[in-house]
């Protein structure tokens, strides 16, 4: 009998101490899975940036950044006010990582496309300027040419003036 | 009459701004020149979205309204963090002169991506419970923000001046420096005042 409460009691410390590791365990997972959802966001938002500075057009990779940025927050908020409800945290940093990564992944091929687009338009322009300046550098001279022969030719018609 | 070297130099004057004329399309290109002073701007308003209307005189599950809005200028897309705060009336707040943060924990935060030129704006709904006073002292349980609830358990004594127990939320921004890959405080902070009855 005593062996059987003995046994009991030994039970139920083990469930007990499985249950409190596995809470501790899960609310790691928490933390790292809110650290993963940091940078993920941290990431898509330079990727976003470089976007932007490489002359895309961002609005619309902005909006669903903000869809991450949002559920990021209401990620930390919630672990902050309640910690032991931990399911919800998980699938909200879960959707933020896979919106940030898919914003990400737009970013790079935005930057990419936008870099080729202004890289031509850069020649374009150089050629443009260069054309130019040639042409009009072309003209000038022959109508420096014109003047300068205009110039010398009414000076030879002149006649002297005897005071 | 002009002489042959006054027609000349008019000559290579209108080259010159001819030359600067053609390629100031790529020297656009090429040249950036800096752009004006860089800042932000982080507001509170009452709950008629104006500078007024403040919540003031709350008790133990008043609901209450403010508006809070960011402003972008720095002259690019930014990423900003707007961390709620609470403290009464012998904690600190920031320090502005020296650009550091409150070292009280945040109990709720925004994140939020502004393009720059533009503003963001939102309404922050709150409520103190759990409010207990005894003897010179009262003690907040609880701060509800936004269907989030926080444990706070902050105690203030009874300010003689004002005849009242008083406390303040107040809002820290905080902005994304992608050159070091982390948040700082970007020194500017609003807050109001609440005077708490059980």
């Amino acid at each position: 009998m005593r062996l059987c409460f003995v046994s009991l009691l030994l039970c139920l410390a083990l469930l007990l101490a499985s249950t409190m590791v596995c809470k501790v365990v899960s609310e790691d997972e928490v933390l790292s899975k809110i650290s993963e959802a940091e940078d993920a966001v941290a990431q898509a938002f330079r990727a976003v940036l470089d976007a932007e500075i490489a002359g895309s057009n961002v609005s619309d990779l902005v909006y669903r950044l903000n869809n991450a940025t949002r559920l990021l927050a209401d990620v930390k908020n919630a672990y902050n006010a309640y910690p032991e409800d931990l399911n919800e945290v998980m699938s909200k940093a879960d959707q933020c990582v896979s919106i940030a990564q898919s914003v990400m992944d737009d970013a790079f091929i935005r930057k990419s496309s936008s870099q080729a687009e202004m890289q031509k338009a850069f020649w374009l322009t150089f050629a443009f300027s260069s054309v130019g300046c040639f042409v009009f550098i072309v003209i000038l001279f022959f109508v420096w040419r014109r003047i300068k022969r205009s110039y010398v030719q009414k000076l030879l018609k002149m006649k002297p003036e005897v005071p | 009459m002009l002489s042959i070297e006054d027609y000349r130099s008019l000559f290579v004057i209108i080259g010159f701004l001819g030359i600067l004329l053609f390629a100031s399309p790529t020297l656009a290109l090429l040249l950036h020149f800096p752009s004006g002073e860089s800042f932000s701007e982080l507001w509170v308003l009452g709950s008629s979205h104006m500078i007024e209307n403040y919540p003031l005189n709350v008790k133990d599950g008043d609901v209450c309204n403010v508006s809070l809005g960011v402003s972008n200028h720095m002259g690019s897309l930014s990423y900003y963090v707007i961390k709620v705060k609470f403290r009464n009336q012998t904690e600190p707040l920031p320090d502005s002169e020296a650009g550091i943060e409150s070292p009280l924990r945040a109990l709720y935060e925004y994140q939020v991506v502004i393009p720059d030129g533009e503003d963001w704006e939102t309404v922050l709904t709150f409520s103190v419970l759990n409010v207990s006073a005894f003897e010179n002292r009262c003690v907040v349980g609880l701060l509800k923000i936004n269907n989030s609830t926080f444990t706070v358990d902050k105690m203030t004594s009874w300010d003689v001046n004002r005849r009242g127990y008083y406390y303040q939320p107040f809002f820290e921004l905080w902005i994304y420096d992608g050159n070091l890959g982390t948040f700082h405080f970007h020194n500017r902070f609003v807050n109001f005042w609440l005077n708490v009855t059980v």
